[in-house]
């Protein structure tokens, strides 16, 4: 019996997957537009069930609402409006209307008549435990135990270091060579040298005035993100992300040799090399350590580890820094604000100044 | 060189402050790196941002700053709103637009991007050109009741200068 | 709760509302508007009313929220800042595309009560 009482919640959800499928069916099928609002509603009832048999209570409290209720009102209001039949049946408007009405309330009571009556009686709300999975991530990145966790409240850096570590620093490695490909690509091709006059070029003194008070202010909200990565949502990426919009800032609303004065070619080069030995850095200094001290470590090592007991300190006068977390955010946003500073001021250097290099290297 | 120091030193303390408050703590991490950042981003933009320093130590151009936000949010905010919504929801959506022609004498180009911020972001006025001098704005305004310059200047710009000019120029 | 996060809650849901209203208001202009210019204005009522107001008052509600501890302060920081950042960029962008629109003759103006930008440019006053 107690089996049975287990399968009940998969056959109706296999019934009700069915019977949605088969409404999107007639939806499609239906030439009438008021039917097929009508079938779509009884879809969305259905949907309803199964977010609800998936646990997930909350969505289907927004969801039977919006989707049976307003939505299906708004459709009809709009075919009401446009007055477009694909192809005129025998019930007339008005009489259609109503009795869309009619269902649209139905599913709505019935709906939630489904949900009490499914919560009373079958009593599957959502677990309070945590799952196997969630319970194995939590463990290693808040509990606070050194020898299993990467010492940083936010999971999502937690495990891309230490569970996708290598994954990031090849991610790294393919933007790396990519922006070395466009190096190579422009190479002799420099900005132009030009005298200009700043009020002549570019947007108008409105836009002009916003940016130059909105760069630093940009460029101040990346280094917190990107410093922060550890702690909050956020990381490297994320910052030098949101530090190379004020590249394109620059130059779009300026011109290209007023960006060229605050990012030049040579010297983005070289920050984003910086940058990138700061990463091979941070992969590897646990494995240096062990070197020099004879211990064994890992590559991509960052807290101490039953077997290998080196490890970077994780806070420094009671501030988190999460060991090489810090190191890794901070080389990673220099190295992508500068790559992407390289790349917008290459692609916006005129068309004129390339084909002499390229003419130039012909001959 | 010395101008250039006294120009980082408001846009670093300016971005200090922005960095304090978007991260939401103050711990010692939080400071150091924050007055690093700082430091260096104002170095670097601080010739840009900044022109007059002196202004930056004239106290009583903030208190007319906090004049002008609480004008600005609680009266034209409030006022321009209330205005447009009223002509959205009527059913015989009375809208005359037109672009007028709108005189403004401030001097600094902080004070240009103030006024026309204020003008557009008040819902029934778009400043849609600045006239190269610096001296007109061209308004494109939901409700057309003169296209007299002065008497357009006195409907949409007049109080947003006065504020402007206290605290800019 | 204490009576300063009881004010700050109320406060925070009435701002939210209030954008909630001004989204609502400002789709229904869109929708109503004849043409480009004049729902630029309804846009602006999506931008500070509709999406200004609202983050300013999640920010109070997260800064009210006990709960959350230390985070809070974060979330709050986060809207304040991406509200006061709105609020300077947003203007910049109408007043841009507003530019563009006319200058590129993409959007006409019509109906109109007075053009002065068109009569300066065929006096030659302006250039573009």
């Amino acid at each position: 019996m107690s089996e049975l009482y287990e399968l009940i919640p998969y056959l109706v959800l296999s019934i009700t997957a069915l019977v949605s499928t088969i409404s999107v069916y007639l939806a499609i099928i239906e030439k009438d537009l008021i039917k097929a609002v009508l079938y779509s509603a009884i879809q969305s009832t259905f949907y309803a069930l199964i977010f609800y048999l998936l646990m997930v209570p909350d969505i289907v409290l927004v969801y039977i609402p919006v989707s049976v209720g307003l939505l299906p009102a708004i459709l009809i209001i709009a075919v009401k409006k446009t007055e477009k039949y694909e192809d005129v049946t025998g019930i007339s408007k008005t009489t259609s209307t109503i009795i869309l009405t009619l269902v649209v309330i139905f599913t709505l009571i019935s709906g939630y008549l489904l949900l009490l009556s499914h919560a009373i009686t079958f009593a599957i709300f959502p677990s309070t435990d945590v799952r196997t999975l969630a319970r194995w991530f939590l463990n290693t990145t808040l509990w606070w135990n050194r020898m299993f966790s990467a010492m940083s409240p936010e999971s999502v850096t937690a495990i891309v270091w230490d569970y996708r570590g290598l994954d990031t620093y090849f991610e790294t490695s393919v933007m790396y060579l990519a922006i070395i490909g466009a190096l190579a690509l422009a190479r002799y091709i420099e900005i132009p040298k030009k005298v200009f006059k700043e009020e002549a070029m570019g947007m108008s003194i409105i836009g002009k005035m916003a940016t130059r008070i909105m760069v630093p202010m940009i460029l101040i909200v990346a280094v917190s993100i990107a410093l922060h990565g550890h702690l909050t949502p956020g990381g490297g990426f994320q910052g030098g992300v949101t530090a190379a919009v004020t590249v394109s800032l620059l130059i779009f609303i300026f011109s290209v040799y007023f960006a060229a004065r605050f990012f030049k070619i040579n010297t983005a080069i070289l920050l984003r090399i910086i940058g990138l030995t700061g990463i091979i850095l941070a992969a590897t200094i646990t494995l240096i350590i062990g070197f020099l001290t004879g211990q064994q470590a890992y590559i991509f090592q960052n807290q101490p580890k039953v077997i290998a007991q080196i490890g970077l300190p994780y806070e420094i006068g009671g501030n988190l820094i999460s060991g090489t977390l810090l190191i890794f955010n901070t080389s990673e946003f220099l190295a992508v604000v500068m790559g992407f500073a390289i790349l917008f001021l290459l692609l916006s250097i005129p068309e004129e100044n390339v084909m002499e290099v390229i003419r130039g290297e012909v001959e | 060189m010395a101008s250039r120091i006294t120009r980082a030193i408001p846009v670093a303390i300016l971005a200090f402050i922005v960095y304090i408050i978007f991260t939401g703590s103050a711990t010692h991490f939080d400071i150091v790196t924050g007055i690093i950042g700082a430091i260096i981003i104002g170095a670097v933009f601080g010739s840009i941002v900044v022109t007059n320093v002196h202004k930056f130590t004239q106290v009583w151009r903030y208190f007319w700053g906090l004049a002008y936000a609480l004008h600005y949010f609680f009266v034209a905010e409030v006022l321009a709103h209330y205005d447009v919504t009223k002509r959205i929801l009527n059913p015989k959506m009375p809208i005359n637009p037109g672009i007028v022609k709108v005189p403004i004498d401030v001097s600094s180009d902080y004070s240009i991007l103030a006024v026309a911020n204020s003008i557009t972001n008040t819902p029934g006025t778009v400043v849609v050109y600045v006239h190269p001098s610096k001296k007109y704005f061209y308004v494109n305004w939901i409700n057309v009741t003169t296209p007299e310059p002065e008497g357009a200047r006195k409907a949409i710009s007049y109080i947003f200068e006065i504020f402007a000019r206290k605290v800019f120029d | 709760m204490s009576p300063i996060d009881f004010v700050l809650t109320v406060i925070g849901y009435i701002l939210i509302g209030i954008g909630a209203f001004c989204q609502i208001v400002a789709g229904m202009g869109m929708n109503r508007f004849p043409n480009f210019f004049v729902r630029l204005h309804a846009a602006t009522i999506a931008a500070i009313g509709g999406s200004f107001v609202p983050i300013i008052g999640c920010s109070l509600l997260a800064l009210s929220f006990e709960e959350l501890g230390d985070v809070r302060f974060f979330l709050a920081g986060g809207g304040f800042v991406a509200a006061v950042f709105l609020l300077i960029l947003a203007p910049v962008g109408s007043h841009l595309l507003a530019k563009a629109a006319y200058f590129s003759k993409a959007a006409v103006l019509q109906p109109k009560v007075v053009d002065a930008l068109e009569e300066d440019i065929r006096k030659g006053e302006v250039h573009e």
